[in-house]
């Protein structure tokens, strides 16, 4: 049980990262001068 | 071409993050409601995100396969943005895969890898797909939108053989065939369907950056084109 949630919560982190950092470069691509 | 992408877009990718979001948690519920498999106990249940992550990570790899044929006969930069997109998406299915399989294998081959055909294929594929992002940052305008198609073109060949693994090599652990019980096959196709929305929500917004950027480019060639004439005229 415990790999398995270890294995969704990790993979979980994961795309919040990505995401998160998608974001955060859009952001900044939509911003520049 | 305005900076960001057009209206339209926009309120279609809220819908389809909406839904991605929504088919995600119904994802997770079936996989907490499902029956606990036999022999392998719950540890089993990493293959409704496992298996589902694997396969978009094929379809998407293909997609930057079909985008970097149609770039280098068309030239037009959208499918090089389609390409590009649809690759980083892809690794990062990749990435969950590398990271979900090892968690496995520990429990059912009792080790956290092995050299078996499926898994050294995979992690060619990994490697060769994480290297086009590395190439791709590292290249200049000119030449970077060819050699991106070229190399999305070319490492689709290891696809098949990922795919084909099992049956090409002797001694793999990943089942030829696998049968399931019919509700646990249902969540393995309703969890396919879910990470595929996903790879859709994903590959729009990656896909509004690569738009951004040739926005910008195009906005700072005019500003190079017009400089000069701005200073006759003064």
């Amino acid at each position: 049980m415990t790999y398995a949630i270890i294995a969704y919560v990790l993979s979980i982190l994961l795309w919040l990262v990505y995401l998160l950092a998608l974001g955060r470069r859009l952001k900044s691509a939509l911003d520049r001068r | 071409m305005t900076r960001d992408v057009p209206l339209w877009w926009r309120n279609g990718a809220r819908w389809i993050w909406l839904l991605a979001a929504a088919l995600v948690l119904a994802s997770f519920w079936m996989v907490s409601r499902v029956p606990v498999e036999r022999i392998m106990g719950p540890v089993q249940k990493i293959v409704y995100i496992h298996v589902p992550s694997a396969i978009v990570t094929l379809l998407a790899f293909g997609i930057t396969f079909a985008a970097g044929i149609a770039y280098l006969a068309t030239k037009q930069w959208i499918w090089d943005a389609i390409g590009a997109a649809s690759c980083e998406v892809g690794l990062v299915f990749a990435t969950v895969v590398m990271i979900t399989g090892p968690l496995w294998a520990r429990s059912a081959w009792n080790t956290w890898w092995t050299w078996e055909p499926r898994l050294t294929t995979f992690l060619i594929l990994w490697i060769l797909y994480a290297g086009y992002q590395v190439i791709r940052s590292s290249l200049k305008s000119g030449s970077k939108r060819t050699i991106s198609a070229i190399m999305g073109v070319v490492f689709f060949a290891n696809l098949p053989i990922v795919w084909k693994s099992v049956e090409w090599w002797r001694g793999s652990l990943h089942p030829r065939n696998v049968t399931m019980a019919p509700d646990m096959r249902q969540v393995l196709i309703f969890g396919m369907l879910a990470w595929f929305v996903v790879y859709l929500a994903a590959f729009e917004r990656r896909l509004r950056l690569e738009w951004a950027r040739e926005a910008y480019s195009r906005e700072a060639r005019d500003v190079a084109d017009s400089a000069p004439l701005e200073a006759r005229i003064r």
